[in-house]
């Protein structure tokens, strides 16, 4: 059929080839250059890819986190895929948490009034005397990173922002990425796609 | 296949239609080129603390006179030895200066001491994370103390003529020693009888001082005040003050450092807010030394929570800062000499005067 | 390049390591009451395995190429085009996606150097391999943002050649803007402003969706707007399509020239015959293809020089030339208050002059970016004219290959049966 059309028409496509001929070979030019762009393209295609490259996903790096908001807002995911996450170890389990109360709380309870989550996705709940455990709800978190301030300004940092692997939908361009101002944000093969802050990370400060 | 096909077929347009379309569509896309909004975040998921850190003119009681500059990396921690000498440690060394901040003598020493004090015979005791190490007058090694295991982390030292008190951090005690090296008592049991908890110490920072008479202060930081302690470890008395105002010690766990001047007033140094200020001694905010402006944090990860290395006050009575970002000792003095800012003599008077900010329901 | 993602990933090792040596321990409390604390929760990514991925694609393209070329059946390709809005769309998000992947491959070649992992190679190469034996069949029924608009357009109408000629040069503009962002790693730009992902996702920037729900809207009355005026991976399948050896035909068999399907196609793919009686006159086509190619080569250095005078102007495209325009004017004293960008720079280590000389080298690549892709453009604007100045002789009325995206509309409208072909 297509052997038929180019031997009828000098056809609209010649105008790219140039002055085609006429007669059609059993194997034309055209279905020599068809194949050899083909092989090229697959070929280049090849070449660029990597079969053994591991997969990259994002994460940020809380240690250079400055806690902009940014992170609930660009995200192409809504909510976003960026959560807090709660570093157990590093707690202090203080009474007066910087990342629960609003500061300048007028009491130190869970009264609405006083938490500083917008969403009320951070729980305290009792341990023992002094002792408060402080639990993030991932379902309400939308990763704006404010408790994760209040924790980083006046405790061990125990709070942390981290993009959520099983929510992300691992962007070519991580949208939060392009938006961060303190440029937290960096590809991380998928297999360490985690950056917390541990105790063996060097997290809490220096005398 | 054949079935009125010309019903879906496309439609010619008038031109004016075109022209109609064109225009909305051009006004469409200036309209939200205008109205971008990107992706700021508003004000209800953003904490900001900068109101908490302007501090009213009127409310600094004192002026820097001096400024040391140190030729010192890592400046880690400050003592005055009895006769005005000023002492600094950081990385690999330890600088003596003179009143006037000029240089004196260098001893190096291996690694940096996170806490120092000097002992009335001019030795040095030194805070090696997990062990004391003194040094004599001039600079040479003469015992490390026994190592207090892996979680110790010694964040302060306080030493009169026959006794040395060592805060360690990790292990959340305050350790009573001899000159000869052996521990006496560990401070920091919970004691009901006394409605004592322990030291609530969720970060490395854990200071005790002496106060012009001779006792022993202890700061609680998770309980955001001071505690005077007997040697044996009893409580005395006590004193917290958690808030975010100027009067209050912010954050979960203030102050980081304490000194006492002569006139029994304790200057605290606090991080979060990063602010020095003088209490009276009956506890009424006296006024603030440095302001959070004063004392830039730096980029350094380790460093942004506490510019203010330790605190001490000279012989002079002024108020030395060790500042770690500047690399300096910022010296302070009452601002004007009219203002009395001494409040008499300590005499030791010290009632429990606990002003909870926070009162009602503090369970869960 | 093979080995700058190791290099990469060594650095980022070493970057751990170096965390890890400042190790220090801050024990948490000891709880009395024997307490435990819990451990984070850091759950590993959900992946779908390559295989699926290429196998998803491969079918759907051989399914779609099956629909058009032998069943011919409108109705079906339509079927496939929502099943792929279904699966490529709502199910993956609109994520793995030959588009953005011209980016990918482009990156690879011209921008940082870093991989492409095989699935998008695989993603970007078989539509292109299609096209090339079968046509445009991915924009057919398996492109889940070409699917969408193909099955909103409910009244399609015709908008006249020339307009359709000048609006398909923003393909060519987006593709090389596309291209011109990688190099200068300004960012992934199709992927940022893709207008109908954010309906995939349920969720993105309010102006997205806007962008998103005009075009859909205007893609009710003229078909595809994206697809044509627009898509940057369009412009590649369209040169692959031009070379397509078994391109549908509108008439399973002989043309009659019944002219029953001139008016059917809403993309002006159709290529009518030239009419045997109406003399073209040769002599002034040629002068004006003659006139053409001399002009060219100075038509292409006009808009290479276009594009570097705007250089400056393009390369606020980029965050780091914004910054540091943003803290020079800060230190001119020109804004009061400082951005959230300028303030997180200041509190990083760099100085305003490092910055500077950052911003600087990026503007050198910028100009360079800028000049090729005025040039680009020129290129593509006087292929354009030459392609309409060239005299083409058809008979029949055939589709014209590059611009066809195989929907299968004209089928209905051609009495030809299939039965007819054996004749």
């Amino acid at each position: 059929m297509s052997k038929e059309k180019t031997g009828t028409d000098t056809s609209a496509t010649d105008a790219a080839g140039g002055s085609g001929d006429v007669s059609v070979p059993a194997f034309s030019r055209r279905d020599f250059m068809r194949a050899a762009a083909a092989v090229a393209a697959g070929g280049g295609a090849w070449m660029v890819s990597h079969p053994s490259e591991q997969v990259f996903g994002w994460q940020l790096d809380p240690r250079k986190c400055q806690q902009c908001g940014r992170c609930a807002t660009a995200c192409v995911l809504t909510p976003s895929a960026v959560k807090c996450v709660h570093a157990y170890e590093m707690c202090g389990f203080c009474d007066l948490c910087g990342g629960y109360l609003q500061p300048g709380a007028k009491a130190q309870d869970s009264g609405a009034e006083n938490e500083l989550c917008p969403v009320a996705a951070l729980k305290r709940k009792y341990v023992e005397a002094p002792f408060y455990l402080y639990t993030i709800i991932e379902d309400l978190c939308i990763g704006c990173g404010k408790c994760v301030k209040g924790c980083n300004a006046f405790g061990n940092g125990s709070l942390q922002l981290q993009v959520k692997q099983e929510i992300c939908v691992h962007c070519n361009d991580c949208a939060i990425a392009r938006n961060c101002p303190a440029q937290a944000y960096q590809r991380v093969p998928v297999a360490k796609s985690y950056m917390l802050k541990t105790l063996e990370g060097g997290g809490a400060p220096k005398a | 296949m054949q079935q009125e096909p010309t019903k879906n077929a496309p439609k010619h347009l008038p031109a004016w239609l075109w022209a109609v379309l064109t225009v909305a569509v051009v006004a469409l896309v200036v309209v939200i080129a205008a109205t971008d909004r990107g992706n700021e975040p508003g004000p209800a998921y953003k904490l900001d603390l900068k109101p908490f850190t302007k501090v009213d003119d009127k409310d600094v009681a004192f002026r820097q006179t001096a400024r040391f500059p140190l030729n010192l990396e890592e400046p880690s921690a400050l003592a005055v030895a009895g006769d005005g000498t000023i002492c600094v440690a950081g990385k690999g060394a330890v600088l003596l200066l003179d009143g006037e901040g000029r240089e004196t003598a260098r001893h190096a020493v291996q690694g940096t001491p996170d806490a120092m004090a000097v002992a009335p015979d001019g030795k040095l005791l030194l805070g090696m994370r997990n062990h004391v190490r003194v040094l004599d007058a001039a600079g040479a090694t003469l015992v490390d103390w026994k190592e207090l295991g892996d979680r110790a982390y010694i964040t302060s030292i306080a030493a009169n003529d026959k006794d040395v008190f060592v805060a360690d951090a990790g292990n959340r005690v305050v350790l009573h020693y001899d000159y000869g090296g052996n521990v006496l008592n560990e401070m920091g049991q919970r004691d009901p009888k006394h409605e004592f908890d322990g030291f609530v110490v969720p970060s490395p920072y854990f200071d005790a001082a002496f106060d012009a008479s001779g006792l022993l202060w202890i700061v609680n930081p998770g309980r955001h005040g001071l505690e005077n302690h007997r040697p044996t470890g009893e409580l005395v008395s006590s004193w917290y003050r958690p808030g975010m105002d100027l009067n209050g010690f912010c954050g979960c766990c203030n102050p980081t450092h304490i000194a006492f001047r002569n006139d029994g007033s304790v200057v605290t140094a606090e991080k979060g807010i990063n602010r020095v200020k003088v209490y009276a001694p009956d506890n009424t905010l006296i006024g603030v030394v440095a302001r959070p402006d004063d004392l830039p944090a730096t980029s350094d990860e380790n460093d942004s929570h506490s510019p203010v290395k330790d605190l001490a006050v000279d012989k002079k009575d002024r108020i030395l800062i060790l500042v770690g970002s500047m690399k300096a000792i910022l010296v302070y003095e009452p601002k004007e000499t009219g203002t009395d800012t001494s409040v008499a003599t300590a005499t030791g008077r010290r009632e429990d005067v606990s002003v909870p900010a926070f009162s009602g329901d503090r369970k869960p | 390049m093979r080995r700058l993602p190791c290099i990469f990933a060594l650095l980022l090792l070493l970057a751990v390591a170096g965390q890890a040596t400042a190790a220090f321990r801050f024990p948490i409390p000891e709880f009395e009451s024997g307490y435990q604390h819990p451990t984070p929760v850091t759950p590993a990514p959900r992946l779908i395995p390559p295989a699926v991925d290429i196998a998803a694609l491969a079918g759907a393209l051989s399914i779609t190429a099956w629909l058009v070329l032998k069943r011919r059946s409108r109705r079906e390709v339509l079927l496939m085009a929502v099943a792929s809005v279904l699966y490529f769309g709502f199910y993956r998000k609109g994520c793995i996606c030959p588009v953005g992947s011209v980016q990918n491959v482009a990156n690879a070649v011209v921008g940082n150097g870093m991989g492409v992992p095989f699935v998008v190679a695989v993603y970007f190469f078989l539509p292109l391999l299609f096209a090339i034996y079968f046509g445009r069949v991915f924009c057919a029924g398996v492109c889940p943002l070409g699917a969408a608009q193909e099955i909103l357009a409910l009244f399609p109408v015709q908008i006249s050649r020339p307009l359709e000629h000048v609006l398909g040069l923003f393909a060519y503009a987006y593709l090389g803007f596309a291209v011109l962002a990688i190099y200068t790693g300004a960012g992934f730009l199709v992927c940022q402003y893709d207008p109908f992902v954010g309906f995939f996702r349920l969720g993105g920037t309010f102006n997205m969706f806007l962008a998103g729900g005009i075009l859909l809207l205007i893609g009710i009355f003229v078909a595809r707007p994206y697809c044509r005026f627009l898509c940057p991976y369009g412009v590649l399948l369209r040169w692959a399509s031009i070379f397509s050896k078994w391109h549908v035909t509108i008439t399973p068999a002989e043309c009659i020239q019944c002219r029953l399907c001139e008016n059917s196609c809403p993309y002006n793919a159709i290529v009518v015959p030239t009419p045997e009686n109406a003399p073209d006159d040769r002599r002034a086509g040629a002068r004006r293809l003659g006139l053409l190619l001399l002009a060219t080569p100075l038509i292409v250095i006009f808009a290479g020089w276009t594009g570097l005078a705007s250089h400056q102007f393009i390369a606020r495209i980029h965050p780091t030339i914004r910054l540091a325009e943003r803290v020079a004017a800060e230190e001119q004293g020109v804004y009061a208050e400082r951005s959230v960008e300028s303030e997180a720079f200041r509190a990083g280590s760099k100085t305003p002059a490092d910055l500077y000389a950052q911003a600087e080298a990026l503007r050198i690549r910028f100009k360079t970016a800028s000049a090729c892709f005025g040039a680009f453009m020129g290129v593509a604007f006087c292929g354009r004219m030459i392609r309409l100045s060239v005299i083409r002789r058809n008979r029949d009325y055939v589709a014209d290959q590059g611009a066809c995206l195989s929907c299968a509309r004209c089928f209905a409208y051609c009495p030809v049966g299939k039965e007819d072909a054996a004749f």
